[in-house]
């Protein structure tokens, strides 16, 4: 019961962070247009925040790994893309105003608005790996498991968002909603940390 | 095992083949199905094909020698030039678009075309105003070329090309046009960006007093779009003039900055300019095709106004 938790935080980070690249990257078009440049600095600054992510956490995850760390890793990518609405929009215009290039104009800002959520929803991985592999002969299928999962998480974001989410709702209502998924990450933690308390209790 | 792992290669392979011929085999047989049935798509003659950034350009003769521009296969043309008569404008909406010569005041001095594909309009601006400066943006760099080689379109030091998202190059734009020309939808993609009423907005803020702005809006069979379409430009432009192609294939927006065009003026400039420029366009029973006021109301009834934060045009029916 406690690995299903946490597969489907590890789900759960993968939908919200393809759903808010898709969605993100309707924020910009408006600005930077939608050509294949906007595009391309979107995907690799997402994947950036990722590679980053990957990397730190699974240093965090040798030092510490349990239910309240990846709680507190979750809050933060979760208030960012929560409150994206307020902070979003202005500094979009920001950019419009200063008309840089599309190239480094849709860089720049992408990566200011999209890297750290990134990196945080990138450093969950490693903690769950590092939480399920607690037996050192299945540390690959554990691994293995987890990426699996959390790309599943990815695709069924990216349909979801750009099949359905866009045509229903405004973009920024979108975003608040890909960060309430996220949100939901919270009671399950919470969930995990009761049963845990409830065995270590037995 | 190393036996064992060539075989699946092998195997995967052998399959992958089989698979790839037998998809070509069927193209080939849906293609003569698609030609017996379907009759604009008689055998064209294809001068010229290109993956560019963005479509699968041809460039196809039809069996009058017309030219067509394709962007990607068995879609509608973006632009039709006959070799022959290289000045005259074939394709509908190109002969619809001049009805800006009896919307505007005085002649051009600065033009701006959002969309260049085959060029033919830039062309026939540049023929009638050999002064006019054009600007022109265009996202596909190929375009520009492909329509010098196969279209007639011909640069000169007037002529600026720009290339990048015509909502970008209107964002940073500190210009002021005298007419601006929006026509940058294809048959399969409707750039969001380019519909919304912040992009309106931004295209009115580009307008010289007296200014003119029109905008093709083709039908694909989404009605709602074209609704919403028209009730976000009118909520920039309250004076907007819709005109209607034969066959109703595409929409024409047009709108004076603030004056509001009038039929009757307009009939009578039209006819005042063909006979100055030695034109045979009949733009008057152009602007007959105008849609009634009551019209463009009850069809705007309950549509949305396209917004920036909200312009779902991919899924609108």
């Amino acid at each position: 019961m406690s690995k299903l938790i946490l597969y489907s935080i590890a789900f759960i980070t993968g939908f919200a962070i393809m759903g808010y690249e898709i969605l993100g990257a309707r924020t910009l078009f408006p600005i930077y247009g939608n050509s294949i440049y906007v595009w391309g600095a979107i995907i690799s600054v997402f994947l950036a925040g990722l590679s980053i992510g990957y990397a730190a956490g699974g240093r965090l995850a040798d030092r510490q790994s349990d239910i309240l760390t990846l709680s507190r890793i979750i809050l933060i990518p979760t208030i960012l893309i929560v409150l994206f609405p307020y902070y979003g929009p202005s500094l979009c215009k920001r950019f419009e105003v200063l008309s840089l290039d599309p190239r480094l104009g849709s860089l720049l800002i992408s990566a200011i608005l999209f890297i750290m959520p990134c990196v945080f929803m990138g450093s969950v991985i490693p903690v769950i790996v590092k939480m399920l592999a607690t037996d050192n002969s299945r540390i690959g299928s554990a691994a293995g498991n987890v990426y699996s999962i959390s790309t599943a998480g990815s695709i069924a974001g990216t349909l979801f968002t750009s099949f359905f989410l866009i045509s229903w709702l405004p973009v920024h209502k979108g975003i608040q909603l890909t960060g309430l998924i996220l949100a939901s990450c919270w009671f399950l933690c919470l969930t995990y940390h009761q049963m845990n308390k409830k065995q270590d209790g037995a | 095992m190393k036996t064992n792992f060539f075989a699946v290669l092998l195997l995967t392979f052998s399959f992958l083949f089989a698979f790839s011929s037998l998809a070509e085999e069927k193209a080939g047989f849906w293609e003569s199905i698609g030609n017996f049935f379907l009759p604009h798509a008689e055998k064209r003659n294809v001068l010229f094909e290109k993956q560019t950034q963005y479509f699968l350009v041809t460039v196809e003769e039809d069996h009058n020698g017309f030219r067509h521009m394709v962007f990607n296969p068995n879609k509608g043309s973006q632009g039709i030039w006959n070799p022959k008569m290289p000045d005259e404008l074939i394709s509908n909406y190109c002969r619809f678009t001049t009805i800006f010569l009896p919307a505007m005041k005085n002649p051009p001095k600065r033009v701006l075309f959002i969309g260049l594909g085959a060029g033919v309009v830039p062309r026939f601006v540049r023929k009638n105003f050999p002064d006019t400066v054009i600007d022109i943006v265009e996202i596909d760099g190929d375009i520009p070329v492909i329509a010098e080689n196969y279209f007639g379109f011909k640069k000169d030091d007037k002529i600026n090309i720009t290339i990048g998202d015509g909502r970008n190059f209107i964002n940073r734009n500190k210009e002021k046009y005298d007419v601006i020309f929006i026509d940058a939808y294809t048959s399969e993609c409707i750039p969001f960006q380019l519909t919304t009423e912040e992009f309106y907005l931004k295209v009115r803020d580009s307008l010289a007093p007296d200014g003119i702005m029109t905008a093709n809006v083709a039908n694909l069979g989404k009605p709602t779009f074209i609704a919403s379409e028209i009730k976000t430009a009118r909520a920039v432009f309250p004076p907007l003039a819709v005109f209607i192609t034969g066959n109703r294939s595409n929409y024409i927006l047009f709108s004076a900055a603030d004056r509001k065009l009038n039929t009757a003026e307009l009939k009578e400039n039209a006819s005042r300019i063909e006979a100055e420029k030695n034109l045979s366009l009949k733009i008057g029973d152009m602007i007959d095709t105008r849609m009634p006021e009551d019209d463009i109301k009850k069809m705007i009834e309950g549509v949305e106004i396209l917004k920036d934060d909200f312009a779902p045009v991919e899924t609108m029916k």
